[in-house]
Formats: structure tokens, sequence, C-alpha cells
């Protein structure tokens, strides 16, 4: 924790802050919650506010999302920031053996994702709010659990579990004459909704998956 | 002016648009300084809150401070900014009233998986192996859109005997390799069928990025022709070749020689695992001397199990490849350590030494001079040098940090004592001392206590004699360990007569070690002595020790209470049966990143 306590104090001395949520709740967050949300840190780091502020007003952020994260930081505050730092940059020296699991999360992270569900859509919120502040911890959980649903799952039990359409294929210029094949047995109707779909713009691949 | 304000505000909110620039922007787009900006947002917000919660107080500093005219604006600006709240709100109602058809459309559409960022998408997708990716495809064209995003293919293997994809059709691959890895192409496992002079021109030209290249000719019975051949991907900071038993690749590599300049990491991986040894013919399949001299900027060599490399080629190597750090020939019988004088003499930088399986002798060993080399990382398991020979290498040694020596008869107390009383091993970070039939557990207690405070791994398995007592004891001395082997595999034949105290060890480690990540415990059914009560010590281990990610035991009805045990905890794949899994200590090499190939 004691490692990058210049980096932290950037921002004046109020250890602790008000912010408001989208529903008007107040919540007081602390150190633990601004060294995980880097969005904060960077707005306190901007707006030097005095001690006794007026609430930071997080507008797209429920109540109940904000306290949950606010809960989150709290466990986690003292975890290194062992995360790197977006790997979606061009961060070519990152060490490109790394497979990315996903089947770590630990147990608490478990127990606190389960109270999100996708059926009311909280699972989403929660993923929002962790990207919107920018908490790298949080938004991994939240991103793991959901890549863990669809893990084994064909397309249909994936769109039924996510209420997603199934879009009518368009017609692409070039119709690719490829099929996926799949050695999974009795999955010929996954086959044939393959084929309507692959006409597509780009063109597809012959890969078959064991 | 509080439009523009609250129009930005909204629009930073969207989470596309990085936020921290957002006041400057605001500043420039008014044109206002930044303490009045600062005002302004703070009246702002002030008026939110009131408005919001109707906590109409009069605070007579904020008056005091703020001049008429700002404050008609900042009336206006809340106005605006209250309707927008109300919006909100009515949105909120119906949505979560749900009644009706309709507002439960509304409800679905505004909580869609879909309706997150596409950059979240993409993380999420960044967990999803590529077999997974290509099912996700299937879903719906937003997704598949998505799964070809060229960002989830930075690391691609192909070959479907290692997990990989299986390309069928080698001309659509082809135009892959432009579209969707084109710059972001790190990584790319390449099988027999798919090193074609073509692939490879596409792979040269369209990926500058690719540093890792794995090239499997394993399966080879005929070689491609390459005498069209004139590029080659030549960033490459690591060359995976797995060489076919028969076939000749001087054909191919003679094509890429002069690609290969920037190489840091070799490996050529041989054909130990698939021919049986009572094969006469060795055929000597590719050139070293020749790699060598188009390859002078080596850290790591790994050799592994092939039949023909002695102690000529490295010889060889040690000429040419004077910035080796890390050399392993695992499983290279030929190599009997005559070359190791040469080797230390030339390259100095040598800090990782691997020699499991060779046929090193004690003549070439006495001969090198380790004292003055950098050597800390030292591998000699399951060789023949003796006690004799142990003493003298260890003595001039200098300090170790890794050393693995299961196997090794010739490894006895002395030998350890001899590295405990030199504090050869006091920085160790990891240790293998399993299978030594000459070394009794005493010796290996005092070191345990004596430098187990900074050990990350142990293993000491395979000694009849050791009991849950010893473990006990000094467990509590490693404090920092996070891989742990312990037991005797097949009691009945070692002739244990005692029974193993499971639960004691589990508790010592839940107590000590909160960093522990692998344990194995490899005492058979018979030998583990447990009870209904054990369920306590397992949940106590589990919950203390968050980061365990393996806990292998011998299969039997004890392994089932802990893997069930751990399953209810939603923690699946961590308890696993010594018939499927191993756990060694190579991970906490230094080169481990390096050396790790399939």
């Amino acid at each position: 924790m004691a490692t990058n306590v210049e980096e932290t104090y950037l921002y004046s001395s109020p250890t602790t802050f008000k912010v408001s949520s989208k529903d008007g709740e107040i919540f007081d967050i602390d150190d633990s919650f601004i060294n995980q949300s880097k969005t904060i840190k960077n707005m306190l780091n901007v707006l030097d506010i005095a001690d006794n502020h007026m609430p930071i007003p997080l507008q797209n952020i429920k109540g109940t999302m904000l306290n949950a994260a606010i809960v989150f930081c709290k466990y986690h505050k003292n975890d290194l920031l062992s995360i790197p730092d977006d790997e979606d940059e061009d961060d070519f020296e990152r060490d490109a053996y790394e497979p990315r699991r996903s089947d770590d999360i630990s147990e608490w992270d478990k127990e606190f994702i389960k109270q999100f569900t996708v059926e009311e859509g909280t699972l989403f919120d929660i993923i929002m709010a962790a990207n919107y502040l920018d908490i790298k911890a949080l938004l991994a959980v939240g991103c793991k659990t959901i890549a863990n649903m669809v893990r084994g799952k064909n397309s249909d039990q994936v769109r039924q579990m996510f209420n997603i359409s199934y879009d009518p294929p368009g017609e692409g210029l070039n119709t690719p004459r490829n099929s996926v094949t799949s050695k999974e047995s009795g999955d010929n109707q996954l086959l044939t909704t393959q084929e309507k779909e692959s006409r597509c713009k780009t063109p597809s691949p012959e890969l078959m998956y064991d | 002016m509080f439009h523009v304000i609250t129009s930005v505000e909204n629009e930073k909110s969207g989470p596309s648009i990085p936020l921290f620039n957002i006041n400057q922007l605001l500043q420039a787009m008014l044109s206002i300084s930044h303490g009045l900006m600062k005002k302004l947002k703070k009246e702002m917000v002030f008026f939110h809150e009131e408005q919001q919660l109707s906590r109409v107080r009069q605070t007579p500093y904020m008056l005091g401070i703020m001049d008429p005219r700002r404050f008609t604006l900042t009336q206006i600006a809340s106005e605006a900014w209250d309707s927008k709240v109300v919006e909100y709100d009515e949105d909120d109602e119906t949505a979560t009233s749900g009644a009706g058809s309709f507002t439960q459309r509304r409800r679905r559409a505004r909580r869609d998986l879909n309706s997150l960022p596409e950059k979240v998408l993409l993380y999420i997708f960044s967990f999803l192996p590529h077999q997974e990716l290509i099912r996700c495809a299937r879903v719906c064209r937003f997704w598949r859109q998505l799964t070809q995003n060229s960002k989830l293919w930075k690391t691609v293997f192909l070959r479907p005997e290692y997990n990989g994809l299986h390309v069928k059709n080698i001309d659509q691959f082809l135009t892959l390799v432009g579209h969707r890895f084109s710059l972001s192409l790190q990584y790319i496992e390449l099988p027999m069928e798919l090193i074609t002079a073509d692939v490879l021109h596409e792979l040269a030209n369209r990926c500058p990025n690719l540093k890792y290249m794995t090239l499997d000719f394993s399966t080879a019975m005929q070689l491609h022709d390459f005498n069209d051949l004139n590029a080659f991907p030549c960033n490459l900071k690591m060359l995976c070749i797995c060489l076919s038993e028969v076939i000749f690749l001087e054909g191919f590599m003679r094509r890429i020689y002069t690609f290969l300049s920037s190489l840091e990491i070799l490996h050529v991986i041989g054909t130990i695992e698939k021919s049986n040894e009572l094969e006469e013919e060795v055929y000597e399949t590719i050139n070293i001397s020749k790699i060598k001299a188009h390859t002078p900027n080596l850290r790591v060599i790994n050799f592994y199990g092939i039949y023909f490399v002695d102690d000529n080629h490295i010889e060889i190597i040690a000429s040419g490849c004077i910035h080796l750090e890390c050399l392993a020939l695992n499983f290279c019988t030929r190599v009997k350590g005559t070359s190791f004088k040469n080797l230390l003499l030339r390259c100095k930088k040598m800090q990782c030494l691997l020699l499991q399986n060779t046929g090193i002798e004690d003549n070439g060993i006495l001969s090198a001079e380790w004292e003055s080399s950098y050597i800390n990382e030292l591998d000699i398991s399951s060789t023949e040098l003796t006690q004799q020979c142990l003493l003298d290498l260890f003595s001039r040694l200098p300090k170790l940090t890794y050393l693995a020596v299961p196997n090794c008869d010739g490894f006895t107390d002395k030998v350890l004592e001899l590295l405990i009383d030199q504090g050869k091993l006091s920085n160790a970070r990891a240790i293998d001392l399993s299978n030594t039939v000459n070394l009794n557990f005493e010796v290996v207690f005092t070191l345990l206590k004596r430098h187990g405070r900074h050990l990350q791994g142990i293993c000491y398995a395979g000694n009849p004699k050791v009991t849950e007592q010893f473990w006990t004891n000094t467990i509590k001395h490693m404090k920092n360990i996070k891989i742990m082997v312990m037991g005797t595999a097949n009691g009945w034949f070692k002739k244990i007569s005692t029974r193993i105290h499971v639960d004691q060890i589990l508790e010592a480690c839940a107590i000590d070690c909160q960093k522990l990540e692998r344990l194995e415990i490899q005492w058979d059914e018979e030998t583990l002595r447990w009870n209904e009560n054990s369920s306590k010590f397992i949940d106590h281990i589990r919950i203390r020790c968050t980061k365990l990610q393996s806990l292998v035991l011998s299969d039997g009805e004890y392994y089932e209470v802990v893997k069930s045990n751990f399953e209810r905890a939603d923690r699946n794949r961590v308890v696993r049966t010594t018939t499927a899994y191993q756990t060694s200590i190579v991970s906490l090499l230094h080169y481990y990143n390096e050396l790790r190939f399939n």
C-alpha cells in the first residue's frame, strides 16, 4: 500500500469526499475508492475540491451500484494494483504467452457478484458503473463472470441467456461458401444457423475446433 | 452557458469519451478561467442537489460569494438540469414498474448485454479462447463483427492437437492473415500444413509486430517446397521449431537464416516424446552450427529431447552466443558435460542451466570453472553425478536461487550440509529434493528451519520416513511459500506403516501459508487418515488460502470430499488428482516465461 503514496496524494488534503448518484443518494468515499477508481482520481486531481464541498455528481450511476462499488473497493483496498494498464493499448511488450484466465475470481468476489443478475440487468449496470468509474478489478470480475457464462454454451443458449434477438442475416456482397464444422454431436441446428449467419462482409475463417 | 456545461457533463457520462480533460474542454468552450468554471460547477452541483432532495437550505456563505449576475445564470441552468432529472426519473419509473409489454421491451432494450460499450464487450471476449469466440460469432451479427476485431487475435494457436484451431482452407486463411491478424498479431503457432511459402510471405508482409513464432514440423512426412521463399518475419524475438524425426529441415532453414538476427529465444524441440528409444538411426535434422552463425543475440536456448545434440553442439553454441543467459538441455541424453568448461568461459552471462535427464558425468562437471560463473539456477534432476562431484560443484558455485535435484542419488546429507553451512541456499527461491534416497529428512528439516522464510517453492516428496509431523514443524517457517509438494505415493510399495493425519497439514498451511498457490499431497488413500471432522479443516484452508489454485491429491474418497467442498464454494478446478496433474516448481524459474513452449 505504501508504495504509491506520492502518486495517490496528488490532489489536496481531505481524504474523504462526497459523491452523489443518479438518484440523488449521497455517499462518502475514501482512499480505498479513490485509489481504485481512475475516473475519480483524475477528477480530483483536476478539480481541487475544498473540505466541505458539494457532492460530486455521478450522473449515470445508480445509488445501489455506487454503493456496491464502494463496498467492493473497501474490501480490495489492500490488494496490489496488479492488473496491468489497458491491455488494449498498443502494448506490444506485454508477454504474449500469458493466457487470460477467467476462472480465477476469488471467493469473496464471486459472492459479491452474485447479487447482480442478468435477468434484472443489474450485472450490466455494475459493469457499466465499473467501466465509468474505471475500477479495473471490479470491471474484470464482472467481465470474467459474463465470459464464464458464455463459455461452453451454443449460440442459441447464449441468445436466450442474454436476450439477444437473432437479427436476420443480410445479403452480403460476397457470400462465402464455407461451412464451419463442429465436432459437437447433435449440433445440426447450429450448423445451419452458422451458414445463414456467415453471409458477412469480411471473409470468414474455415476453422474447426476440437 | 450552463446548457453547454450540462451537455458536456452529460457527454462525459458516456463511457466513450475520456473524462479527465473535460474541464479543460469546458474552459475552452466557454472561454472562462479554471477557477471560475469550478465555481460554476459547484453552483450547478449545489442546485442540483438542492432541488433533487428538496433540501432548500439557505446557505449564507454560498450566496455571499456569488454576485447577482451569476446567480441568475445559475437559476436558469438549474432549471434546465431539473427538467433533465425529471426525465430520468420517468424513465426509471416506467422501467421498474414493468407493467405491460411495451415497458418490458423497453427495459430489455436498455439493459441488454449489447448495450455495454464495445470496449467492455471486447474485454469480455478477451477472456474466451478462440474456440469459444468462433461459437460466439454465431450469436448475432454484432457479436460476429466484434469477434473479428484483430485485438482479440494477438495470440493464435493453430495446432489442433494442442487445443488450437484447425484451419481447413489455406487460401481463406491467407486472407485472414492480412485482415484479421495484421498489426495485432504477436504470437502464432503453425502446424506443418500451414508452413508454406505463401503463409510465411503473408505473415512477413502483413504482421510487423509478430514476435513469437512456433513452427511445428513434428508430424511432417515431407517438406513443402520452399524454393520461392524469400521473406520471413524478421522481428522475431522467439522462434520455436519442433523437429521431425526423419525430415531434414535444411532446405527450409537455409531460406530463413538471414532473417533470424533479432532472435533472443530459441527452442528446438526434439522427438523424444514420440519415438521409442530402441530406434537405432538418429538423423541430425537441423544444423545447429548454421543457426548459431546467424543468431548472435540469443539469450535463451532450449534444446528439449534432441537425440543428436551432444557436447560438440554445445561447444559450437558457446563459441557464438556470448549473450547466452539460460541454457536448457533437458532430455538431451548425449550431453556429457565436457563442453561446460568452454561454455562457462565464453558465456559469462550464463545464469541458468537446466540439465534434467542429461548424460552429464563427473569429469566434465569437475573441469568447468564454476567459481567464476554467475549461475544461480541449476537443475540436475535425474542425473548420475556422484557425491564427490556434487560436493566439489556446490562448493565452487555462487549462491543459488533455484536448485532441483530430484532423483539424484549423489545428493546426500553431506552435500546438503555443505550447501547449508556455506550459506549457498540462503536466498533460495525454490528447491526440489524429491526422491533423493540418500538424503535424510533431518538435514532437510535444518534447511527449511534456517532458510524457509525466503522459500517460495519446495518439493520434498518420496521419502517414506517423512510424516505429517515433519511438515507441521516446518510449515511454520515457510510463510512465503507458494508451491509445496509433499508425501509419498505408492505407500504399499514403500511399506509405509504409519498413517498420515492430513488434517494437521492442511491446518498448518491454513494458519501459516496465506500465499500458497499450489499444494500437492502425494500420499495415497490407504495412507491418509481422516474422519468426518476433516471437512472443518478443508473449510479452513479453503477460506484462509484464497490464492490456492491447485490442490492435488491422490484419487480416492478423501479427494472426493475435498473436491466437493471446494466445488460448493464455486472453486471448481482447484482440486485435482495426482493421476492427471503434477505440481512442479519450474514456474519459479526466472526464465520460466522464456522457456515455455507448447
